[in-house]
């Protein structure tokens, strides 16, 4: 039941040859990548009525790039960054639609999207992706 | 032996308060002193539904006292209250697991497929993980949240509520077997539960990830730190609330353990061959550590 929320077909797709950008929280780097970085359980891979799914921004729509994203939020300074083509999501199973009314931060809403179809099942071979990717290491928390 | 049924076990109705006092220090007497014994309520939700139409279905009412160990420094002494059928089918999966011996009863037993039983090494049990589950089964079905715990004491007693938890300091309770966790990964437990202690610590809307569970993963990786050949696990946090635990051998092979409450997902990587599954146990999770890596 998503309620009065667009359902995920009703959402702008964004094209396979865009790039994302994905944040990733400073404890899910050790030294490698873990799966933490990217939630699957609560989703399985459909949404839920109040979350379509993990975030990424769409770069095309940020001007300003990765500091246009830590200018909306400082914390995210401490973030890892992983920069993605969408068609390589694509492969793995994984939908890129714009969802705006999802950021937590106004100024940078226009460029926010999900990432649909991360399921338990594509999670390792999406966060081993990522892990290629990796554009800036977040600093080990521990 | 200590009986565990009060006079109003018999009764269709909630037991009082000092009834279900008297008892719970009764059964409890000997292994926690009962000084230490906080009464406490917890309104219960669907569960609290559950139960009633259990009873409009002319099936007869007990009431027990289960020990379930939380987090230290806390044992739980847990009374459900409810019909027959629903008891039946909170002990279904673990009476055969459990070192249980009858307990000697006031009346015949209510149901010759559910018998009340009290467990044979009640310092063994008070540390096992299969009790996790009858506390953390409930949660799921949003009538009982363990990790409300340290605030029950100060909630009103009700005579409407359907359950109630006796909390009391731990006392005799010696795990069978523990190791110290490196004082590195103790570290990064304890930076991984003040990163996650607040909701939305992800920018994402993650679901805050409370000490307790922090709690439950490390005791599992002290437990793990007994098996030989072993690696030291990496634990880590993720958006969805669960808890990551991850093994890796340098020769590829890696189990992950994902944990949330009583349940935890695992799965088990080499060379491309993936296995996974859903384990309720945590004896049963250091078994699968065994049989994958060591």
């Amino acid at each position: 039941m998503l309620g009065a929320r667009p359902t995920p077909e009703q959402l702008e797709e964004a094209a396979p040859h865009e790039f994302v950008l994905r944040l990733v929280h400073p404890t899910s780097y050790t030294g490698r990548l873990e799966t933490s970085c990217l939630p699957s359980r609560d989703w399985k891979g459909k949404p839920t009525a109040t979350d379509y799914g993990p975030s990424a921004f769409l770069e095309a729509r940020l001007p300003g790039g990765v500091a246009e994203l830590e200018a909306a939020n400082h914390d995210w300074k401490r973030f890892g960054v992983v920069r993605l083509q969408i068609r390589e999501l694509n492969e793995r199973g994984v939908v890129v639609r714009m969802t705006p009314m999802d950021c937590q931060f106004p100024t940078i809403a226009h460029a926010h999207a999900t990432l649909f179809g991360v399921t338990s099942a594509n999670r390792d071979d999406v966060v081993e992706l990522f892990a290629a990717r990796i554009q800036r290491v977040p600093p080990r928390a521990a | 032996m200590t009986s565990l049924q009060s006079p109003q076990a018999q009764r269709h109705g909630p037991p009082t308060r000092d009834a279900l006092a008297v008892a719970a220090e009764n059964f409890v007497s000997g292994q926690i002193s009962s000084r230490y014994l906080v009464s406490a309520n917890i309104a219960t939700t669907q569960r609290r539904t559950s139960l009633a139409e259990d009873e409009a279905l002319g099936t007869a009412v007990a009431w027990t006292f289960i020990i379930v160990p939380t987090a230290y420094p806390q044992v739980m002494v847990e009374c459900i209250y409810g019909s027959t059928q629903t008891l039946a089918r909170w002990f279904a999966n673990s009476v055969h697991t459990w070192k249980f011996e009858p307990l000697e009863v006031n009346t015949a037993p209510i149901d010759p497929t559910f018998t009340i039983f009290r467990t044979a090494e009640p310092t063994l049990t008070l540390n096992s993980s299969r009790a996790d589950l009858i506390g953390f089964e409930s949660s799921a079905a949003g009538a009982f949240d363990c990790r409300i715990h340290p605030t029950a004491g100060s909630m009103g007693w009700d005579e409407t509520v359907r359950r109630w938890y006796l909390l009391s300091a731990r006392q005799h309770v010696v795990p069978a077997q523990s190791s110290e966790l490196p004082q590195k990964l103790l570290a990064r437990f304890r930076l991984l539960a003040d990163e996650t202690k607040d909701p939305n610590w992800d920018f994402e809307g993650a679901p805050s990830i409370p000490e307790d569970e922090w709690l439950r993963a490390s005791d599992l990786c002290r437990e793990a730190l007994l098996v030989k050949e072993l690696p030291e696990p990496v634990p880590s946090p993720c958006g969805d609330g669960t808890i990551h635990l991850r093994w890796s051998k340098p020769d590829g092979s890696q189990v992950l353990l994902e944990m949330r409450g009583s349940q935890i997902w695992w799965s088990y990587r080499k060379h491309g061959h993936v296995e996974s599954g859903k384990l309720w146990f945590r004896e049963d999770a250091i078994e699968l550590l065994r049989d994958k890596l060591a």
